[in-house]
């Protein structure tokens, strides 16, 4: 039901249409740019749209032995969503002492290997 | 007309209250559970043997007694926003609640949250505890309640259907890798080994996006819009029911949340006299026609 205005749109109505154009804008901008990066991205609605976080890390020692650990293992909740490019390898060399270098393996693109600074 | 016309009549649209009321309950009791499953994501990112993430370093998964505390008005406010007491405030408390939640961690962020504190925002500006409420038996309700809130509600279940379909439109989901590694024996259906292939998986793939986009339009359509209602409902039931079993509780909750905004779509009867004469006392600002 649609009310014809009689009068000119009162201070409420006013800010109803900034609030529609202005959470319109921000609820099409924002996925739209999220489309540019690496799926699965937070606030894209892209679920399960691939997988950017890695699913298993291989703890390479100095003596050559490795053991391969799932991610999940090191994170409270696991998402494929996840950044861990930058947080995970310092995580895991400082946890145990004996890694040499840290290999991240993903789902669907090749592994990536990072050593440990001492 | 223009289009400061189109959104004058926008803004000034009135609509029965009721549909609105029935989503909120149904949200309302969403968000109690969702409460209570962040508590445990909260208290297991938060283990101090975990990796944390943070999105920003001033903000965090509070400590203990915060955290319970915080979990604890979260439940008592989406009680509050389900049953109808002090709806409009108690919803914007909660979506306050909830969508701070989404940046205390990369891990406590949920598309499922995500979208429901939305649906929560837009329902307490709608004035959904209007009926079926505390609010209405105690004088407080209202039978008309403004539309454009709900509009912008269908805005967003259609938004949400046409990014998740744009999102997959890639290499890596069209051929089949992400579903197959999600469908799991234990899921509550299992397609036997023959069909859980990558071909297969690369059909479901495609069709998985097409329905996602149909989703998207389909329920703007008069002609088309039970159809794609069931589809749906079918289509919410299928990923439920074949992806992985430790996602079945949230994937239900986010199923319930969508399929309860079809009933924005389904339009109710013409409000009667009595109604638009109280809706005319109450706003005099505008003169409503039958």
């Amino acid at each position: 039901m649609t009310p014809e205005s009689s009068q000119k749109l009162t201070a409420r109505q006013r800010a109803a249409v900034v609030f529609f154009v202005v959470f319109l804008a921000i609820q099409i901008v924002v996925p739209a740019c999220k489309l540019f990066g690496s799926r699965p991205e937070r606030f894209g609605w892209q679920m399960y749209a691939g997988a950017k976080a890695p699913s298993t890390v291989n703890l390479i020692r100095e003596d050559g032995t490795e053991k391969t650990v799932p991610v999940s293992f090191y994170l409270g909740n696991y998402r494929s969503d996840l950044d861990l490019i930058e947080a995970l390898p310092p995580f895991l060399c400082a946890k145990d002492r004996r890694t040499k270098t840290v290999r991240l393996n993903f789902l669907y693109s090749e592994p990536l290997e990072f050593p440990c600074h001492r | 007309m223009s289009p400061v016309g189109l959104l004058s009549r926008l803004v000034s649209a009135v609509t029965d209250a009721r549909r609105a009321s029935l989503i909120r309950i149904i949200i309302g009791i969403d968000a109690v559970l969702r409460g209570a499953e962040a508590r445990e994501i909260m208290l297991k990112v938060s283990a101090p043997t975990a990796l944390q993430l943070p999105i920003f370093d001033w903000l965090r998964v509070p400590a203990q007694p915060w955290l319970d505390l915080f979990i604890g008005a979260w439940v008592l406010l989406a009680a509050a926003f389900a049953v109808g007491w002090r709806t409009r405030w108690a919803g914007f408390a909660l979506f306050a609640v909830m969508f701070a939640s989404l940046f205390f961690d990369q891990q406590t962020f949920s598309n499922h949250l995500h979208f429901i504190s939305i649906i929560v925002l837009l329902l307490s500006l709608a004035g959904a505890g209007a009926r079926y409420s505390v609010d209405a038996r105690m004088g407080r309700g209202a039978l008309v309640i403004p539309e454009w809130p709900l509009t912008l509600l269908k805005i967003q279940l259609s938004l949400l259907y046409f990014f998740g379909s744009l999102s997959k439109i890639n290499a890596v989901y069209l051929s089949g890798v992400v579903l197959e590694s999600n469908l799991k024996d234990s899921s509550l259906i299992s397609l036997p080994p023959e069909l859980r292939t990558l071909e297969v998986c690369a059909i479901l793939s495609v069709i998985s996006v097409v329905a996602d986009m149909a989703l998207a339009f389909g329920l703007w359509l008069r002609r088309f819009r039970m159809a794609t209602a069931v589809a749906g409902i079918v289509f919410h039931f299928m990923m439920v029911a074949l992806l992985t079993s430790n996602l079945a509780g949230q994937l239900s909750m986010f199923a319930v949340a969508c399929i309860a905004l079809y009933l924005l779509f389904f339009p109710t009867r013409a409000p009667s006299p009595r109604i638009l004469a109280e809706t005319q006392a109450r706003n005099p600002s505008v003169a409503l026609r039958a």
